[in-house]
């Protein structure tokens, strides 16, 4: 982290920073709003310097730091979730991913991943869903939106 | 008047006290045969009636469908970018006597995935998949009153 320096021009100031012992011929650092909470890196450069510090406020100031910085880690991290896993279905809706894209784009198709075939195809799940049953006399399939990796947007 | 010109299912707009509007909201008895239970759903774009259920509120209201119609959970989008897992049942709808066979989706919204970049996509009113594009919809705004007529 770096922190915009200035030098001191107010004669004023520099008679009484002479007259309280504070080096004038080093520039010393403005902590802005965006570095409301100084680092290591700061609190050393200031231990460097001789300065008096308040080496508890500063402790505390970072513990803070790292608390709210571990908040918002978290937070990030639930947003962000965990990968969806590939199921069978994915794999063998793969196989056939490139052909439907081309003829079917945008319907809806009906997996049996124990054929590893399509066996139903439609505008609906429902139609998908009826092709499939009648096609096999089975009643639960997965399903696919050609083109999508959702089935549909809720 | 053709039969497709006399609304088979009138509804008056319910106020809502809370917001001061009025909103096209139906009475829908989704189930089996045997058991249906009313629940109440937007009637808009995005809200398709009886089309999607969170798990919580099937195990609070105790619904009970036909059938499970998938092996795998089913990825569904959500309009922020998140996937989330889903399970698909045919089930009984009806309103006002009119009987359906539908997909419902039941949410969990404890397992999402990652969050991608949200497609964006063009959008229909009313283009629910489900039981409310079988039946055409009118909004009669001023008389604050819902329609619903047989397609011709």
């Amino acid at each position: 982290m770096t922190y915009p320096e200035e030098t001191h021009s107010d004669p004023l100031l520099l008679g009484k920073m002479r007259k309280w012992g504070i080096p004038v011929d080093k520039p010393y650092y403005i902590i802005t709003s965006s570095s409301l909470y100084p680092s290591i890196e700061h609190a050393v450069v200031r231990l460097l310097r001789e300065e008096s510090v308040d080496v508890i406020g500063e402790i505390k100031l970072l513990k803070r730091n790292i608390t709210l910085t571990n908040t918002r880690i978290n937070e990030l991290e639930k947003r962000v979730g965990r990968k969806r896993q590939v199921t069978n279905a994915d794999k063998v809706y793969e196989q056939f991913r490139r052909v439907l894209e081309e003829t079917d784009f945008g319907k809806i198709v009906a997996i049996d991943i124990d054929r590893k075939e399509i066996v139903g195809k439609g505008d609906t799940i429902l139609e998908a869903y009826n092709e499939a049953k009648d096609r096999t006399g089975k009643e639960q399939f997965d399903f696919k939106r050609v083109g999508y990796k959702y089935l549909f947007k809720v | 008047m053709s039969k497709s010109k006399t609304p088979f299912h009138t509804k008056d707009y319910t106020y809502n006290k809370e917001y001061k509007i009025y909103q096209p909201l139906l009475k829908i008895h989704v189930g089996t045969e045997e058991s249906k239970k009313e629940v109440i759903a937007y009637v808009d774009s995005g809200c398709t009636p009886c089309m999607n259920f969170c798990k919580s509120y099937v195990e609070e209201k105790e619904l009970t469908f036909i059938q499970k119609i998938n092996k795998e959970p089913e990825p569904l989008g959500v309009a922020d970018g998140h996937t989330i897992n889903a399970d698909l049942y045919l089930a009984k709808c009806e309103i006002d006597g009119q009987s359906e066979d539908i997909i419902v989706s039941v949410i969990d919204p404890e397992t999402f995935f990652e969050e991608n970049d949200s497609e964006i996509e063009p959008l229909m009113p009313l283009v629910g998949f489900k039981l409310i594009n079988r039946y055409d919809v009118v909004f009669k705004g001023k008389a604050r009153k819902l329609e619903l007529f047989h397609p011709e």
